[in-house]
């Protein structure tokens, strides 16, 4: 893992001046060293965390002849079997790194190495003899790829701080992107919450030269029309997922130079992916957890579980409130986004402790619940279906209580819970029905606004469903409900805010298996009902490791992954000056996103009873909190990034060499 | 909808989680059944003696898809 950034112009040759500032920006994303390529119209820039062929995978790389460069961020699992065929095709390589084998692909491939990837990643490519530079990024948007795009000149970099690095770039909160976080959770790349500033989508390629710069996708999220799944026996499925499960974790946990740990949260995947690994390796493993001292939060005994169970080498960390009020304004430093909740910050000590414990890089199961069919959201949209058939029905009112089991305890509200539940906001024939009560919850934050950028904010709304592609009528009603997971939480929210941004920040790799691209594959083409089995979610995953992970962790209902949110600042005494200074009247009024007289209600109100928060009033604060925070750092403050690309510096200079 | 996909049906259900309550055990068969074989089921029909038997769920599948 790493980071990349550069420029490339079809006018003024770019300035040096312009790239070193953004390298030393990076420098958490790649603390073992640094390297730039200049030729005449593009400059590539590099500093790397180094995994794989330390003493020969310095970037940015070249092909035989020069005249194809990369500067990648990520990994290419696949990269021993591709290199092997552009072997046998006549290329010649001179160090063993995957990074190489991308120059080699795209040599022979042109765009269509993308698709023969399986891997996470952003990169840039510069194809000197075209003039041309190839930005491309993963499927599913594990690695962060921004731009912005002048007239002539295009600038490129793995997080927002970088391409601020440029005094000259107006930095301002773009409305539209500020609307899709209030409802979505995350903006749609390419949008971004900063105005000027775009993302590349998830599976795309892009191009920029002297014909401007265009982008298309090189893979699209799709599944098989309902019914038309191809295979139907559950038993075969389960093998076939677990046999490609495990494959992605040996991929990702044996590809490494350095030691690779794991995440053990207690929950399913985890287990599944720790499991793999000690069941179908031969290394010692050591896992790492977050335990919570509130216990509504805390998943210790079933970490322990499973530490024991496999006999790994086990760390935890273990986080109060006072620790996540402490380090959100570096969370919202690095995650560079308005935020809905304080999940990211835990993540953030979490990544911490594993740096600090001497690894690199860990295995983790992000993915799971998007791709298998784990999430809550899934379930009520199953249940609303069920009761939307017969509304008339007296039985049919207690469906709810399969999803809330504490409405078994209060029969007599069960009715009228019912009721609120299933009417609200529910029309079943809405492609984003899933979503829809999310979405609009969500979407309470806007009240907070101030007059004029409400106004903003609703004027840009678009509804996300219009992009789900046609085919999607046809397919399961579960399938739509994964296809806006994997397009809106997934990569701007889950991979990024807390993923990629929150391991990077305490310079660690993610590795995810379950975003492998055969487990996506797989997982994709399977009948709806082996992923949410009624309401059993992930069903397939359970049975195909029913002998690895234990029953008391493979039958526990669900639990999302939550941390303490507007406790976190205002639930232990007095909450920290930053909080009073972000929410005051004058910050707030400086900003123009919200209504101050409302801000001073809600704070009011959480000095009160912050414990007692609803999931509304707690996104509110938060969401409160984190845009003044991006708002003090990288609009109003200007907060001063490291000066120094790391060392050593590689340093290749085209247009000295052409000079001589 | 089959009679071999009724059947994995059933045979599936073998994997769900326990739930003590009958009522709510037959609501989520129920819900499944429905689901997956595309029917519309009355009140009376959610009965656990007929959502867990193949033969009983085609017939009320059958019944289901010709109400109006």
């Amino acid at each position: 893992m790493c980071g990349i950034c550069g420029v490339a112009s079809q006018g003024a040759p770019p300035d040096l001046d312009d790239v070193l500032p953004m390298l030393g920006a990076l420098a958490h994303r790649g603390p073992d060293g640094s390297g730039w390529l200049r030729d005449r119209k593009a400059i590539l820039g590099h500093t790397r965390l180094s995994l794989i062929d330390y003493a020969g995978g310095a970037q940015p790389i070249g092909n035989e002849d020069g005249t194809v460069w990369v500067t990648f961020n990520g990994e290419i699992f696949n990269y021993i079997e591709l290199r092997d065929e552009l072997l046998a095709l006549g290329h010649r390589f001179t160090t063993r790194s995957d990074t190489e084998v991308i120059v080699h692909a795209y040599e022979q491939w042109g765009a269509g190495c993308f698709p023969r990837f399986n891997g996470q990643w952003a990169l840039a490519i510069w194809d000197r003899r075209a003039g041309r530079l190839v930005l491309s990024r993963d499927r599913l948007g594990v690695r962060p790829l921004y731009y912005r795009l002048d007239r002539d000149r295009l600038t490129f970099a793995s997080e927002v701080k970088a391409l601020f690095t440029d005094n000259t770039i107006p930095r301002e909160l773009d409305p539209a992107g500020l609307g899709e976080v209030f409802s979505l959770w995350s903006t749609v790349a390419p949008r971004t919450p900063f105005a000027g500033i775009a993302q590349l989508p998830p599976g795309h390629v892009a191009w920029f030269d002297g014909a401007g710069f265009r982008s298309e996708p090189y893979w699209r999220p799709g599944f098989p029309p309902r019914g038309e799944e191809p295979g139907q026996d559950l038993d075969e499925n389960a093998g076939r997922l677990r046999e490609l499960l495990v494959h992605a974790t040996r991929l990702r946990f044996e590809r490494s130079d350095f030691p690779v740990g794991a995440y053990l949260s207690g929950g399913l995947d985890s287990s599944v992916t720790a499991a793999a690994i000690r069941h179908f390796t031969d290394a010692d493993l050591d896992t790492f957890s977050l335990r919570f001292t509130d216990e509504e939060f805390d998943e210790g005994p079933y970490q322990r579980l499973m530490a024991e169970r496999l006999e790994t080498n086990h760390h935890d960390v273990e986080v109060s409130h006072v620790d996540i009020a402490e380090v959100f304004p570096e969370v919202v430093w690095h995650a560079e986004s308005p935020l809905l909740r304080t999940a990211p910050a835990p993540l953030f000590l979490l990544s911490k402790l594993v740096r600090g414990s001497g690894y690199k890089v860990v295995v983790t199961g992000e993915g799971a619940d998007e791709v298998l069919g784990g999430y809550d959201i899934y379930r009520e949209a199953k249940v609303r279906e069920f009761w939307a058939r017969d509304p008339s029905s007296r039985l049919r009112d207690r469906a709810t209580e399969l999803l809330y089991p504490w409405l078994v305890r209060n029969p007599g509200k069960a009715p009228a819970f019912a009721r609120s539940f299933f009417a609200a906001d529910f029309d079943p024939s809405d492609p984003a029905a899933s979503h829809r009560t999310r979405w609009n919850s969500t979407g309470a934050v806007v009240t907070l606004l101030n007059e004029g950028m409400r106004r903003e904010v609703e004027a840009a709304h678009a509804d996300h469903a219009g992009a789900m592609p046609p085919e999607a009528a046809g397919w399961d009603s579960l399938a739509r409900a994964q296809w806006l997971e994997m397009t809106t939480l997934l990569p701007g929210y889950i991979l990024a805010s807390q993923g990629d941004r929150m391991l990077m920040a305490n310079s660690v790799e993610g590795r995810f298996p379950f975003l492998d691209r055969d487990v996506v594959a797989f997982a994709n083409q399977l009948p709806a009902r082996h992923k949410l089995f009624g309401l059993e979610e992930k069903f397939l995953l359970r049975h195909a490791f029913s002998d690895l992970v234990p029953d008391a962790i493979r039958h526990r209902p669900k639990q999302p992954y939550r941390a303490p949110d507007a406790a976190s600042f205002f639930g232990d005494g007095a909450p920290p000056d930053w909080v009073l200074d972000v929410a005051s009247t004058e910050a707030v009024l400086a900003a123009g996103v919200f209504d101050a007289a409302q801000v001073r209600g809600l704070v009011a109100k959480a000095r009160e009873r912050s414990r007692r928060f609803g999931n509304t009033d707690n996104m509110r604060l938060v969401a409160v909190l984190s845009t003044q925070l991006l708002h003090a750092q990288f609009l109003a403050g200007r907060r001063a990034a490291p000066a120094r690309p790391p060392e050593p510096v590689l340093a290749i200079d085209l247009t000295a060499q052409e000079a001589s | 909808m089959t009679r071999q996909l009724a059947q994995r049906l059933v045979a599936e259900c073998a994997h769900l989680r326990p739930v003590e309550d009958p009522e709510l055990d037959a609501l989520r068969r129920a819900l499944l059944v429905e689901d997956v074989l595309g029917a519309r089921l009355t009140d009376d029909q959610i009965d656990l003696a007929l959502l867990t038997d193949a033969d009983a769920l085609l017939a009320l599948t059958a019944d289901a898809h010709d109400q109006p």
